[in-house]
């Protein structure tokens, strides 16, 4: 072998090397950049094509239109409004046809904005959001925004209940005597009509629900007001801050613990829980299954003290930070969560049994409040109440936030869309978050619960901050702009409120006696309802 | 006349020991059941519940009128025609038990005529539907009081118990007895009698009527689903007749219990049924047939015994 041979040798030696170490380190880097979501998100395609579109369709109309976390933000003032929504119903590449949500923009004290709405819309194969800020007109803040409602309600059926509910002009007498009232719900009032006890026409009145005055985040840190957001949600305190805490992070590009996602997840799936079984005791204790409630209020009684170990509280945990969470959870906890798994799907199951099997529940519940996929696609119905009518949308398969995609779990879905399928949706996904809190126990990897920022030093320019999560109601979504230290505006889109613009239509025409049952089971927490600004 | 008055005394204390006790059996029966065991009037009221609960009645606005007078009377009266014990019957008649039939139904009627009108405005109120529930779940128990009648040849509470010397009328009417006990089950069920200040289906309910014309008619509710249990102990199961060396009243009282917390056991366990369409299927196409099938094989029992001599 001559000596330029052996040179060629050792240089094809050395390139192969320097090609395997290359190789090697991008490797590494392909993992890194799974691990921190380095790769556009699945819907992340759908996203810049519609802003694309919605640059060249209605750029001159809009003041601006950016991508806040996974979704859209369009702000437009209330001149242009008219033309912006016919061209999102009319134009058959946007096609933004389906109003989730709306909200005042709930300016603070200190914002330099006379005042503003936000509309959450989207389409029926998108699984992000549009949020359409409408700047108000100086003047009279009431009026205005009655013009804007009155404008989407061409638009969106959605819309219609909001103007009945908050539209001067429309707004039923209670003094008239016709009209005979429900009480006892939590958040809001049902005025209702009867004929030969079929109800004829029902008013559902939210104005109890309007108790926050327009200051409810002033003068505080963003982190102090992860207290607050669990009021959003009662029922499943911790949805609300993780919301929060989620979109924060997504504006600061923070990247949390694999553990604090794994804790988070845990939670959610405990809170998930607790809401449901809540549900089925509110749906046994109005068709009077005393033993029933009973099974479903003790095996919430036992979540909700494994959740006051962790968190420290019952109801408004308190328990998410940015960054991460507040305590870490013990091993003696998590082993002794793993050891109750079996026995508690047993006594659901067994729970379940007593109630499902029911020929009284079954014929009560059969082919009442029913929700279409199409009804429930005009109202934007999200979660529970949209599986149960056929549709296989789930937040956490869709979106994989956190880390639901490690896990396995399937979503379950119905078909008739009816109460009882309402309630064996419920029970269903109570399964399910047991398998998945199964998982997460056995999956739960070590390190550090919270990666730990100063949020003192926080200097930000106007920015949108928008995130979602599924709640146990459904969707629960969250925009609000954020100033150097001090949010400019918050609104919070609770599923509840969609629930409960169609329950009006559910109630139209079915008979008085059902009145609550329909009602518990579209599951409407009173906290979501909240509003402020009007 | 001392010996009337000494009756009359004697059936009150009873029947108002009784109402005492069942009160505070359903309120404590609930309360068991319960999470936190035991609402917590139930556990400052403890042994006093029923009291308390009769005095917060009190404590009340009142409308009063002609019907909740009456109904009161005819709560009362009711118990005059069911014999305790052989000796302690204040109206000893033959036809005692078309008597009691009679009493229901005028106790069921005057509590429909005194709820009539509502502050809702819907057709009916929440009371009169419910009367209107029970006096449909009557049927099939006087459809089975027909076929005691038929089987013992009498119209009288004495006289049948009296005939279940060797076997228990139970024996030769399963059929009837299960009816009479599943309508009362759904009668409980109906008046709700363990849920205090629940509103009904629709969130109407409990605000009709209030104060001491409130406790009336739950006095009256409970008077129908006791002596209704009281009649079932009486015709079925052999009444105050002794069993062996353990005396009649006692017996009785046993006998009464068993079947009371049975049924509460039992409510329990099913859902409500105040929706129109779920009870008048339950009814008619269930219990009313389930009766008449058993009337009408005891009819042919009766013709083949008594008129042909088969048997």
């Amino acid at each position: 072998m001559s000596a330029e041979t052996g040179s060629l040798y050792i240089w094809y030696f050395k390139v192969y090397v320097r090609k395997l170490i290359k190789t090697w380190d991008n490797k590494d880097k392909v993992i890194e950049d799974i691990y921190n979501n380095g790769y556009l998100p699945p819907g992340a395609i759908m996203q810049d094509r519609l802003e694309k579109t919605l640059q060249q369709f209605l750029g001159n109309s809009a003041s601006r239109i950016i991508k806040t976390g996974q979704d859209i933000l369009m702000e437009v003032d209330q001149e242009v409004l008219e033309p912006v929504l016919t061209e999102f119903i009319s134009n058959p590449e946007i096609s933004l046809t389906v109003l989730k949500g709306l909200s005042s923009g709930g300016s603070s004290a200190g914002s330099k904005e006379a005042g503003s709405m936000i509309a959450d819309i989207t389409g029926k194969n998108i699984s992000f959001s549009l949020f359409l800020k409408v700047r108000l007109r100086e003047g009279q803040t009431n009026k205005n925004q009655a013009a804007i409602l009155s404008l989407l309600a061409q638009s969106y059926r959605r819309a219609g209940f909001c103007l009945a509910d908050h539209g001067p002009e429309n707004k039923l007498d209670p003094g008239a005597g016709t009209y005979n009232q429900v009480i006892g719900f939590d958040g809001f009032d049902i005025k209702l009509s009867l004929e030969d006890e079929i109800i004829n026409t029902v008013f559902i009145d939210t104005s109890p629900a309007r108790i926050i005055k327009s200051d409810f985040f002033y003068d505080l840190d963003i982190d102090q007001l992860i207290a607050y957001m669990g009021r959003f949600d009662y029922n499943a305190g911790i949805f609300g801050e993780l919301v929060f805490c989620q979109a924060v992070e997504e504006l600061l590009q923070l990247e949390i613990p694999k553990r604090a996602k794994y804790i988070r997840m845990l939670m959610s799936e405990l809170f998930r829980m607790i809401n449901h079984l809540e549900y089925i005791s509110n749906i046994s204790n109005i068709l009077d299954y005393d033993i029933a409630r009973n099974l479903a209020l003790l095996e919430k009684e036992k979540i909700l003290r494994t959740t006051e170990i962790i968190t420290g509280a019952r109801v408004i945990p308190n328990y998410m930070r940015i960054g991460g969470v507040k305590a870490d959870i013990g091993s003696d906890i998590l082993k002794k969560l793993k050891r109750q798994l079996p026995l508690m799907y047993k006594k659901i199951k067994r729970i379940e049994n007593i109630l499902v099997r029911d020929f009284v529940l079954v014929e009560r519940t059969t082919n009442i409040g029913t929700i279409t996929k199409q009804l429930a696609a005009e109202f934007g119905i999200s979660g529970p109440n949209l599986r149960a009518s056929g549709s296989r949308y789930d937040r956490r398969k869709e979106n994989d936030y956190l880390s639901y995609g490690d896990l396995h779990f399937t979503v379950p879905y119905g078909r008739k869309g009816d109460c009882l399928e309402r309630i064996s949706i419920r029970f269903a996904e109570i399964y399910q978050s047991i398998k998945i809190i199964g998982q997460v126990v056995s999956k739960i990897p070590m390190g550090p619960v919270i990666k730990k920022i100063n949020l003192l030093h926080l200097d930000l320019n106007l920015s949108a901050f928008a995130s979602s999560v599924e709640c146990p109601h459904g969707e629960m979504k969250i925009f609000g702009e954020l100033e150097g230290k001090t949010l400019q505006s918050l609104a919070v889109f609770g599923p509840s409120k969609s629930s409960l613009s169609l329950a009006g239509t559910l109630l139209e025409g079915s008979s008085f006696e059902d009145i609550r049952l329909i009602i518990a089971s579209l599951d409407i927490s009173g906290g979501e309802l909240m509003e402020y600004c009007y | 006349m001392l010996l009337i008055l000494k009756k009359t005394i004697y059936i009150l204390i009873i029947v108002a020991l009784n109402l005492y006790v069942c009160t505070y059996l359903v309120s404590k029966l609930s309360s068991r059941m319960e999470l936190r065991r035991g609402y917590r009037m139930t556990r400052v009221g403890g042994i006093g519940f029923p009291a308390i609960r009769f005095l917060s009645y009190l404590g009340k606005k009142a409308n009063m009128n002609i019907w909740i007078f009456l109904l009161f009377i005819f709560s009362l009266l009711i118990w005059t025609v069911a014999p305790i014990s052989p000796n302690l019957v204040l109206v000893d008649m033959d036809s005692s038990l078309m008597a009691a039939i009679l009493f229901i139904i005028i106790i069921i009627v005057l509590n429909l005529a005194s709820q009539l009108t509502t502050r809702y405005r819907l057709i009916m109120g929440e009371v009169s539907r419910k009367m209107i529930m029970v006096l449909s779940l009557t049927i099939p128990i006087f459809l089975s009081i027909v076929s005691i009648m038929l089987v013992n040849r009498s119209f009288g509470f004495k006289e049948i118990v009296s005939l279940q010397h060797v076997y228990w009328n139970i024996v030769y009417q399963p059929l009837g007895f299960i009816i009479c006990l599943v309508s009362i089950v759904l009668m409980l069920k109906i008046f709700r009698l363990n849920k205090n200040g629940v509103p009904g289906a629709a969130g109407f309910g409990e605000h009709e009527g209030n104060g001491i014309s409130r406790m009336i008619m739950k006095f009256s509710e409970y008077t129908i689903v006791t002596f209704l249990i009281y009649m079932t102990v009486l015709l079925y199961l052999g009444g105050y007749k002794n069993l062996f060396f353990i005396k009649g009243e006692i017996m009785l009282g046993i006998k009464f219990y068993t079947v009371f917390i049975f049924s509460l056991f039992a409510g329990k366990a099913l859902g409500n049924i105040e929706d129109y369409r779920l009870f008048f299927r339950i009814n008619f196409k269930f219990l009313i047939p389930l009766a008449l099938i058993n009337f009408a094989v005891t009819l042919g029992f009766f013709i083949a015994r008594n008129i042909y001599g088969l048997l």
